[in-house]
């Protein structure tokens, strides 16, 4: 009689197959999880590595360099602790090639370019003698701003500034083994301002 | 009494049979449950990578174009008191020609910050300057606002705002 409680064979190799299969997405998704979880990897450390840079060369005088046009090596500079790099200025342009850099696995490399944005303004202008008699004619004890002499808004300086405004364009490529070659940009713009 | 005792038994045993399949199928049901849940976590895991690759992307816009505006105060400061003023006795028509209306502050559908991954079009404009003043400690802040506008990857327009605050002194030139 003991002999007869417990389970068959059959029902055990039934319920084996039974949760083999049921393991078979759930491998699925695990896998597919880590192809995920590296790419995600790969696009946080481009993302930290391109804001790293940009952060670092936005604090360099970069944009100075833009107006020494021509083309050569540059001086022996370090940027951000990398190894040094070289530019070449072309029509206003200035490029870094910078790298290659290892982070992990992975190896990127980057080139920043910056650029000379010449600026114009719409600057709506005023009369500061109409503005410092500051009231209407109909009611002087009633300030009215629509009476100091408000032109509409002219493009100033009459000319485009050049050499005050800079593009930073920031690209970082990597090659990936399973999804091919990627890049991620980043832009910035720097203003020569006064203290 | 023996046929007896072995219906009884045949009876426990055919109640016992089939128990390792129920088992199984509860087991196999659990981890699907397990697998749902983890599928879920990584499609809640892709939108997070991408914030922080957007919110990059736009900070620093963002930052570019109020530098611009900085720029545009300090070579038009007085321009800018005198609508900010005008702006005070309820005419802010001035200060929105200054800041909002002017184009040279506006970035639209900007799409040089792009990746392989990712390739939005952003847009990027000056929302507001203001004049924080402290009479107190006589001393005076400008606070500049840019908005950044983009579809996300869901298709939904997202608006994000990006504030800098500096402090300024005010110089009479004679």
């Amino acid at each position: 009689m003991a002999g007869k409680i417990g389970f068959t064979l059959t029902e055990i190799v039934m319920a084996v197959a039974i949760l083999a299969l049921s393991f078979l997405p759930i491998i699925g998704v695990m896998g597919s999880s880590i192809k995920g979880t590296q790419k995600d990897e790969e696009v946080i450390k481009a993302v930290h590595l391109g804001q790293s840079l940009m952060n670092t060369a936005i604090q360099f005088p970069f944009n100075e360099l833009v107006s020494k046009k021509g083309v050569g090596p540059g001086p022996a500079w370090s940027f951000g602790g990398l190894t040094s790099f070289t530019y070449t200025t072309t029509s206003g342009n200035l490029t870094l090639e910078l790298g290659p850099m290892n982070e992990g696995r992975f190896k990127f490399n980057s080139e920043l370019v910056i650029s000379d944005v010449p600026v114009q303004f719409q600057v709506p202008l005023y009369n500061p003698s109409a503005k410092a008699s500051d009231t209407s004619p109909a009611n002087p004890a009633k300030p009215d701003p629509s009476n100091w002499g408000w032109q509409p808004p002219i493009s100033l300086p009459k000319t485009p500034l050049s050499g005050v405004y800079h593009r930073y364009l920031l690209t970082v490529r990597w090659a990936d083994p399973l999804h091919g070659s990627h890049f991620y940009s980043l832009v910035s713009f720097k203003a020569k301002l006064e203290d | 009494m023996m046929t007896e005792n072995y219906k009884q038994s045949r009876q426990s045993t055919g109640r016992k049979r089939g128990s390792a399949l129920v088992m199984a199928l509860v087991f196999a049901a659990l981890l699907l449950q397990m697998a749902l849940a983890y599928s879920g976590m990584l499609r809640n895991s892709k939108p997070q990578t991408f914030q922080i690759e957007e919110s990059t992307k736009l900070e620093l816009l963002a930052q570019g174009l109020i530098d611009k505006v900085i720029l545009k105060f300090q070579l038009y400061p007085a321009e800018f008191y005198a609508a900010w003023q005008a702006a005070q006795l309820n005419h802010p028509e001035f200060l929105a020609d200054y800041v909002q209306n002017d184009p040279s502050l506006q970035l639209p559908e900007f799409m040089a910050a792009s990746s392989s991954f990712n390739a939005q079009k952003i847009s990027v404009a000056i929302a507001s300057m203001a004049l924080l003043t402290d009479s107190r400690w006589n001393q005076e802040a400008l606070r500049i606002e840019a908005i950044v506008t983009y579809v996300n990857r869901f298709g939904k327009i997202v608006d994000k705002s990006v504030f800098k605050t500096l402090t300024i002194k005010r110089m009479v030139v004679r």
